[in-house]
């Protein structure tokens, strides 16, 4: 079972290794959909790869609250622990 | 009630596509996940060139076949089968290119729906020889 640290480090090199986020704007309070700059066909693949890594399926309505990386953290976070 | 396979008009009425542009055939089966389509070539279909189905044809069939599976599931809600385009296209293989008279059977995979966006994975074959395969994301319009 990944903890908290664990989970976050994976998520960032995910996004800086496949969607090609600068690393040094990478922080809990940033916007993450500034920081993305992601388009709808961009999002699905961060949904695949997200499942894939951690075995979680995102849908629409987990990225409605969804405004810093620590958003974006949490809900992969509270997903692997209802898995559980 | 359609039941499979489906073909001719019938077909028509889950794609929005309209000759001379169809590049399917047949709905041989259906899945949520899964779909396998037909596709026989013909000597006046607009994509072929020469004595074979051009790449760009196999293609677009490959995109149709995606199509296909929306408008199906459309069709089992009740709606008609709605606008779309091709968002994307990765991973493309090609090895072999279908002649005229010969039916390929594609198969495709969805691997996620997300924000309208579908992404798939299609394989295609002939004579049971695989001969194509892409991922695509689709986007569904409006």
């Amino acid at each position: 079972m990944m903890d908290k640290a664990s989970i976050y480090q994976k998520i960032n090199e995910i996004l800086v290794e496949e969607f090609e986020v600068d690393e040094e704007i990478i922080s809990p309070e940033a916007s993450l959909k500034e920081s993305l700059d992601l388009d709808s066909l961009d999002y699905v693949d961060l949904v695949v790869i997200i499942e894939s890594n951690f075995g979680v399926k995102l849908v629409e309505a987990d990225f409605d609250a969804v405004i810093t990386f620590q958003d974006f953290y949490n809900v992969v976070e509270q997903k692997m622990a209802l898995r559980n | 009630m359609l039941t499979l396979p489906i073909s001719g008009e019938k077909l028509l009425t889950l794609i929005p596509q309209r000759a001379p542009i169809v590049l399917v055939s047949s709905l041989e089966s259906y899945n949520e996940n899964v779909l396998v389509s037909t596709f026989l070539v013909r000597a006046d279909d607009m994509f072929v060139d020469g004595e074979k189905l051009s790449e760009s044809g196999l293609l677009e069939h490959m995109a149709q076949s995606v199509a296909l599976h929306t408008g199906y599931s459309y069709f089992l809600k009740g709606e008609n089968a709605p606008m779309g385009y091709i968002g994307s296209m990765q991973n493309v293989e090609i090895r072999k290119l279908p002649t005229i008279g010969e039916t390929v059977f594609s198969r495709i995979q969805i691997i996620q729906e997300f924000m309208g966006v579908t992404l798939v994975e299609i394989e295609t074959k002939l004579d049971g020889e695989f001969i194509a395969r892409a991922r695509m994301k689709t986007v569904v319009a409006g």
